[in-house]
């Protein structure tokens, strides 16, 4: 018997939005989110001296994840983000080819708490509702 | 129970794929092993809008090593790591940025006969 090597494609990633989600609606109704959020790593360097990285992320979101990343994120937001990593490749206004790598998003946790100002545990219901909304292969632009 | 005041560093990344392309076995001046490879990836589960991409995964160490002794062209493995931001500057002086996996292990699903 022939077997298919598995496919697994999988990231959770934790961070601080760069800058306010940028959210749109689709034609079709399509709710959607893009947002990038900085990921740091703390590590001591040769000298023991505590030293930051910071990793970019281009995260989308999608349906109620993106109505609801529209609501609560701002620029600053710490959020956790389960998905996985997507392709996207297309033609800039200039005919050039443009491409990147990118979270789509499956969940997104919201970290603020809260009493310190916009944001939602992940025990409301609407957080119940943002898990795990598939993605129509409709819904994609691009 | 202490509050954070950050968010957790998570950032875990686990990929199938083939590997396509092998670099050369380097060493740091420190003496630690690095390498480099690409591996093809579907990275969509959108029947119609899968494409195929070439994803470069950087082993530090003795994963370095064990990885360019061990991984073949062909090989179908899985990766485990972090993704990670590189920048480079192009002849006319742009920044560009991509990402890469830095890969904490890697597990061989197939011989890469």
């Amino acid at each position: 018997m022939e077997l298919r090597m598995p496919s697994i494609n999988k990231v959770i990633i934790s961070g601080n939005l760069v800058r306010d989600p940028d959210t749109r609606i689709l034609e079709n109704g399509t709710h959607m989110a893009r947002m990038s959020i900085a990921n740091n790593q703390r590590y001591r360097d040769r000298n023991g001296e505590w030293q930051e990285k910071t990793c970019y992320v281009d995260v989308v979101a999608w349906r109620k994840t993106a109505e609801l990343v529209s609501e609560y994120c701002r620029k600053g937001s710490p959020v956790l983000v389960e998905g996985e990593l997507v392709y996207n490749s297309w033609e800039d206004s200039d005919g050039n080819r443009r491409s990147r790598l990118e979270v789509n998003a499956r969940r997104i946790q919201f970290l603020e708490k809260k009493n310190q100002g916009s944001s939602f545990d992940d025990d409301s219901e609407a957080s119940k509702n943002s898990r795990d909304q598939g993605i129509p292969d409709d819904d994609i632009p691009f | 129970m202490t509050v954070p005041s950050r968010p957790p560093e998570l950032n875990y990344v686990a990929l199938t794929g083939e590997v396509v392309k092998k670099g050369d076995l380097k060493t740091t001046n420190l003496g630690i092993f690095h390498f480099v490879f690409s591996m093809e990836n579907i990275l969509s589960d959108v029947p119609d809008r899968s494409g195929k991409y070439l994803l470069d995964v950087e082993t530090w160490g003795n994963l370095a090593e064990s990885a360019y002794r061990r991984l073949k062209r062909g090989s179908f493995i899985l990766v485990e790591g972090r993704l990670v931001s590189r920048s480079f500057v192009d002849r006319s002086k742009r920044t560009h940025y991509r990402m890469v996996v830095k890969a904490s292990g890697f597990t061989i699903l197939n011989t890469g006969n």
